[in-house]
């Protein structure tokens, strides 16, 4: 059993410091919201409002939170229109918007890089105090600076580049950049505990192989899955896992595999010597200390489903040529106070990749 | 604007309701990219005390962009891709003539964008009818502008498709034919093509294809009868698509490239697969007759393009030319030339061949053979083919756009 590691990929937005503009009742974009399902309604919306004088640019951009991604990109066709007709006036009401950290992402994001956009050196006076921004896309490009800035600081002693390496890593969200990060704290003496860092689920009870030859197994359910789905196993009670079942050759039983690896790959050669064209099992269990919204994430090779709690939250036949990559997919999930059961179905094609496993981390998000 | 080889380009450019585009979509004017103008036979970026030498402009742009470039209405069209994973996408719309941005639109990846460092979301490239501007991503976010740079809709295909897409990054370019938006993605997992309506973004037809990752694009092919074709290949087939209706055809069985694509020309299919093999279109809806083929013309990043010498390869750093039935002309390697994934292209007798790393081979074709003439250097990585149009020739590097004229 793994405990779950806090780890915060996600965000704790400050509050905001300028109050969010509020729309009239007859919100004149709401039209825009129907984007995902009907283009052809969204473009008529869109075009009769980047025809429009009267709409404000901010108003626009506010009303971009928790609508659709699809949603959104008409709402920046808007905002671009309006943003062509008064340049000016847009500089000085971008400026204004960008810091209200409440304020939808993606429209920060187009409202920093509307600004920037012929400015480098705004771009870098901005992106300052950008390290600790909510929105995943401005802290990417604040570390980077940081980093490019660290290259080029050949005065620095150790001592004053570890502690900014350190700001950085706790800084950094997405994982090639930690990665980064962290080689460049390892040669300066450093070690950085990737695995603990990323949160990963390092302990494992694994049952296999079960065939999937010609890849016949994906939505197949073997005895295990069915058991899972029923409530039966509990991967912290062993006499729950003492069934033996009938495997791809012979008989198999559940048995613990764990990992050590910075990437938190549960490599599944070993326990199952090379098998291909097969299926396994992961049981696995993680502590939470709330009722709580978070989020699952897998990377790996092979086609995966991924239950938490019995509930069925990514299910991807896709068996990839490429490596593990960590974060391949993310879903949401709401935790439960205690123990937290969890299911990976690793389903390999005759490949020889289970030995790229899987990597899993469950992430608060705020 | 430049002359076009052959009666069947304009045939087809009639069929897209090409009006003033000059350099189209991928490959250019027909989908091959071979055109009767005249270029620099030399040119070089600035370097030290040297001044630049035959460029016109150059100007960057946001992002990376490792897709090729198309003209219409004087501007040139280029897309980019920028931000964490490179979730930003961006259209430009650059004046021809002076380098100006004329505007830039930005839109949010819908998709999954990750791909291989040396690719970028901003991999199609993408297609014009004159009117509206066409740009496909990896991410499968297809989006439409008109010429004035107005969004006129915005498809996210992963809506429908979430587990469409592969590892190293989707490249397959789209076309437009007769009022559809042919997108094609091919996958390890769900994968499709799609006709999307070019005056509302409604998709009008979807089918279903191999599950096997392919970078080829679609085609626009036209038989005796005047009626265009959508062709398409992958590594298990070879496929005519009524564009219109989504309805296959015909099919070919055969084992194609899943990098480079297959080409049209004088009335022939040019595919390659193992080689190249030949076949002629007597008429659009029925299956295509098998000509000839040759092992010797074996595409292998960049595509294969037919000239009225032959058909002329890159095999590796080796450039072959074969004759109409196949069969060697002549070869020559390309020294020090590197890896090349950008698509040469042809300019009367001349072609010009970038290699990733910016250097380009300026080669005089003839029937005794490819002459070397120069070796241009822009110092910057390319891997879009470039775009022909009144004697310019417009490069898109990963970081800028490049215009080479006298």
């Amino acid at each position: 059993m793994s405990t779950l590691h806090y780890y915060f990929r996600g965000l704790l937005p400050l509050a905001a410091l300028l109050l969010p503009i509020h729309l009239k009742a007859q919100d004149p974009l709401s039209a825009l919201d129907a984007a995902a399902s009907d283009v052809r309604q969204a473009a008529v919306a869109a075009q009769e409002l980047q025809a429009r004088d009267d709409l404000e640019l901010t108003s626009v951009l506010a009303s971009m939170k928790d609508k659709s991604a699809v949603a959104k990109n008409w709402y920046l066709s808007v905002a671009q229109s309006i943003a062509d007709r008064h340049p000016d006036q847009t500089l000085k009401e971008l400026q204004q918007f960008l810091p209200r950290l409440s304020e939808d992402s993606t429209a920060r994001y187009w409202a920093f890089s509307y600004l920037t956009r012929k400015d480098d050196q705004l771009r870098e006076q901005i992106l300052e105090s950008m390290l600790a921004d909510p929105c995943l896309e401005l802290r990417y490009e604040a570390v980077a600076l940081r980093l490019e800035r660290l290259d080029e600081a050949k005065q620095l002693s150790d001592q004053e580049r570890l502690g900014a390496y350190r700001e950085l890593l706790a800084a950094a969200r997405l994982p090639s950049q930690v990665q980064e990060v962290a080689k460049h704290l390892e040669e300066l003496g450093q070690d950085v505990n990737l695995l603990k860092h990323f949160g990963f689920l390092t302990q494992w009870q694994t049952v296999g192989p079960f065939n999937n030859v010609g890849q016949v197994a994906f939505d197949l359910v073997y005895p295990p899955e069915q058991d899972y789905l029923d409530g039966e196993l509990d991967a912290k009670n062993a006499k729950t896992l003492s069934k033996a079942y009938p495997g791809k050759e012979n008989e198999v039983t559940w048995q613990a595999v764990s990992t050590d690896k910075e990437d938190g790959a549960i490599d599944l050669n070993v326990a199952y010597d090379n098998a291909k064209g097969a299926v396994v099992y992961a049981l696995g269990a993680f502590t939470s200390t709330a009722n709580q919204p978070c989020e699952v994430r897998i990377g790996s090779s092979n086609a995966v489903k991924v239950w938490v709690n019995g509930q069925l939250l990514i299910n991807r036949e896709v068996y990839h040529a490429g490596a593990t990559q960590i974060d391949q997919y993310v879903a949401p999930v709401q935790l439960k106070a205690g123990v937290n059961s969890i299911l990976v179905k690793v389903s390999e094609r005759a490949k020889g990749r289970l030995g790229a496993g899987f990597c899993v981390s469950i992430t608060v998000y705020r | 604007m430049r002359k076009i080889n052959s009666w069947i380009l304009a045939a087809i450019a009639v069929h897209a309701g090409i009006a003033q585009a000059d350099w189209p979509g991928f490959l250019g004017p027909g989908g091959n990219a071979v055109v009767d103008d005249r270029l620099p036979l030399t040119f070089a970026a600035a370097k030290d005390d040297q001044p630049a030498v035959n460029i016109a402009w150059r100007t960057e742009l946001p992002g990376r962009s490792v897709s090729g470039p198309i003209v219409v209405d004087g501007k040139v069209i280029t897309t980019s891709s920028s931000a964490m994973e490179g979730r930003w996408m961006h259209v430009s719309a650059v004046d021809a003539e002076t380098g100006e941005v004329v505007w830039l639109r930005s839109t949010k990846a819908t998709g999954r964008p990750y791909c291989h460092p040396l690719s970028a979301n901003a991999a199609p490239t993408p297609c014009t009818d004159g009117r509206q501007i066409y740009a496909f991503f990896s991410s499968n976010d297809l989006v439409c502008y008109d010429v004035d740079g107005n969004l006129q809709w915005f498809r996210s295909l992963t809506d429908q498709h979430p587990l469409a897409g592969n590892d190293v990054g989707m490249s397959s370019s789209p076309i437009v034919v007769d009022g559809v938006v042919v997108v094609t993605v091919e996958c390890q997992a769900d994968s499709f093509t799609a006709g999307i309506d070019s005056a509302t973004g409604e998709t009008k037809w979807e089918i279903s294809r191999p599950r096997k990752a392919n970078w080829s694009s679609p085609r626009v092919a036209t038989g005796h009868d005047r009626q265009p074709v959508v062709v398409m290949h992958s590594m298990q087939d070879l496929v005519g698509i009524n564009p219109q209706s989504g309805k296959v055809a015909w099919t070919v069985k055969l084992p194609c490239s899943s990098t480079t694509t297959s080409v049209f020309a004088n009335g022939k299919i040019y595919v390659p697969s193992g080689g190249v093999k030949v076949f002629e279109l007597p008429q659009a809806m029925q299956e295509p007759k098998p000509l000839w083929e040759s092992s010797r013309a074996n595409p292998s990043s960049a595509s294969l393009l037919v000239s009225p010498l032959g058909v002329l390869t890159l095999n590796r750093s080796v450039l072959v030319c074969c004759d109409e039935q196949g069969e060697l002309k002549w070869q020559t390697r390309l020294p020090d030339a590197g890896q090349f994934w950008a698509t040469p292209v042809i300019a009367g007798e001349t072609m010009y061949a970038f290699a990733l790393n910016g250097k380009c081979f300026v080669v005089k074709l003839s029937e005794e053979g490819g002459e070397v003439l120069e070796e241009c250097e822009l110092g910057a990585e390319v891997l879009g083919s470039p775009a022909i149009s009144d004697g310019a020739m417009f490069v898109r590097a990963t970081d800028a756009l490049w215009k080479i004229s006298e």
